[in-house]
């Protein structure tokens, strides 16, 4: 992206965030530095062991996300099409467990 | 009702095609009432099976839809009354549903609620894939079993039986909606649906379980063209349909070789399906925009038809013959025509 299409996107993403807050479906949504300051904890033979990097070396990273309540999949796909728009890149949509109906 | 006559000339076969004629629309009334697919499947089997001991003893109801629906939401009913888990769902269902929650007598005849817009909606919803539209489609809505949809596909029952119930979760997991696209929403989300159609048409065409599928497929089509008169999408699939059906049995010769259309025998032709076809077709193109499918199969409809003629059919009067033959997307291509051409296929690609 150049910076004037960053500008653009980050105005885009400013107006939705805005309507997401005033329609009452925001609930928290974040940037993510990128992947080269991750950092991975887990256990190995039984200790916790910590490393650097990523969790999967990949050519695509999580850059971000956005947490929304909606009554179904439609409305969060509606949101979800409008994120992506602005930032030029795939959005994943995933309910969140233990909200089912 | 409950006529010496109809309970002699009653046999299981008569009630497994009621099942199959009746069940996708007492099953999607009852998703609609319920919110839950798997409630309602088992609910309106177990009223099948009430049904098959009934029956031949007192008699076809007058209307057989309207008593499996009433039957089969008296089971949910009863069901969700013994879990605790139910209680909450009921509560809501009383206010939903007409008459509230008490269980009506299982004579009611009103009419049912035709939900099977929605329910194929749902089924065809693009979140998921189209193995698992297609196997929803033909479970919910056609009637067929776990195992009869898996032959169709060349899959073994268990792993039909895994996808569907992958599928089913996922509708309910993410909350696909169960409900008819808004008219802005219709052009995208009519695609996938127009396409399993076809794809469950091809599938009885070409597959194993043969015209059994194919009759699914018109008989889908008909229902949707009923529901939803004035999309002429829809129209032209019908159209498209029962044109390619209403040659089934001129197209092959005994040995299974394939007759081309210039020298079939067409008297052999399904003339009832053919002004079906045109009829529907005409519905198509009477639209502004004509629609996509209505231009795929344009010849016969478009024409008159001698009985017999050597002349392949319609292809100088045809508003739009051979370009728009060529707008098939490959596989749905017959092996009579020419390749089509790359443009065609991205249109394809574009209109899938």
């Amino acid at each position: 992206m150049t910076d004037e299409e960053m500008a653009q996107s980050h105005k885009q993403l400013a107006v939705l965030e805005q309507e997401l807050k005033s329609t009452g479906a925001w609930v928290v949504s974040g940037r993510l530095h990128e992947s080269a300051t991750a950092t991975v904890v887990r256990m190995a033979g039984g200790e916790v062991v910590t490393t650097d990097g990523p969790f999967v070396e990949s050519k695509e990273h999580l850059g971000g996300f956005y947490i929304v309540q909606a009554p179904d999949l439609d409305v969060a796909l509606t949101w979800a099409s409008r994120v992506t728009g602005a930032i030029k890149a795939p959005i994943e949509v995933r309910p969140f467990a233990g909200f089912e109906a | 009702m409950g006529d010496g006559a109809a309970a002699a000339g009653l046999d299981p076969a008569e009630v497994g095609r009621i099942f199959r004629e009746e069940s996708g629309r007492s099953l999607a009334a009852l998703i609609g009432v319920f919110g839950d697919i798997d409630l309602a499947e088992d609910a309106v089997q177990e009223a099948f099976a009430v049904a098959l001991g009934k029956w031949p003893r007192d008699g076809v109801p007058p209307n057989p839809g309207g008593w499996i629906t009433t039957t089969a939401r008296n089971h949910a009913i009863d069901r969700l009354r013994r879990e605790s888990r139910g209680r909450q769902l009921l509560s809501d269902v009383a206010v939903l549903a007409p008459g509230g929650g008490e269980p009506a007598t299982p004579q009611e005849v009103g009419p049912v609620p035709d939900d099977r817009l929605r329910l194929i909606f749902t089924c065809c919803h693009p979140a998921l894939s189209t193995e698992a539209q297609l196997a929803l489609t033909l479970r919910l809505l056609g009637g067929l079993s776990t195992k009869q949809v898996a032959s169709a596909f060349l899959v073994t029952e268990s792993t039909m039986g895994r996808r569907l119930v992958r599928a089913k979760h996922k509708i309910t997991a993410a909350r696909i909606p169960y409900r008819v696209p808004e008219a802005h929403e219709l052009p995208d989300r009519l695609r996938p649906v127009l396409a399993v159609v076809y794809l469950v048409y091809n599938a009885g065409l070409t597959g194993p379980a043969g015209p059994g599928l194919c009759a699914e497929a018109i008989r889908l089509a008909r229902i949707l063209a009923g529901l939803m008169p004035d999309e002429p999408e829809v129209a032209g699939l019908l159209a498209l349909l029962l044109l390619t059906e209403s040659r089934r049995a001129s197209r092959t010769r005994a040995d299974g070789s394939l007759v081309l259309l210039g020298e079939q025998d067409r008297t052999r032709w399904d003339r009832a399906m053919i002004a079906e076809a045109r009829r529907s077709s005409a519905a198509a193109f009477a639209a502004t925009n004509p629609a996509l499918i209505s231009c795929r199969r344009p010849s016969t409809p478009c024409t008159p038809t001698p009985r017999r003629s050597s002349r392949p059919t319609g292809h100088r009067s045809s508003p739009c013959t051979t370009s728009c033959l060529r707008s098939l997307p490959p596989r749905w291509w017959p092996s009579t025509a020419p390749s089509p051409s790359a443009r065609s296929r991205d249109r394809w690609r574009r209109w899938r």
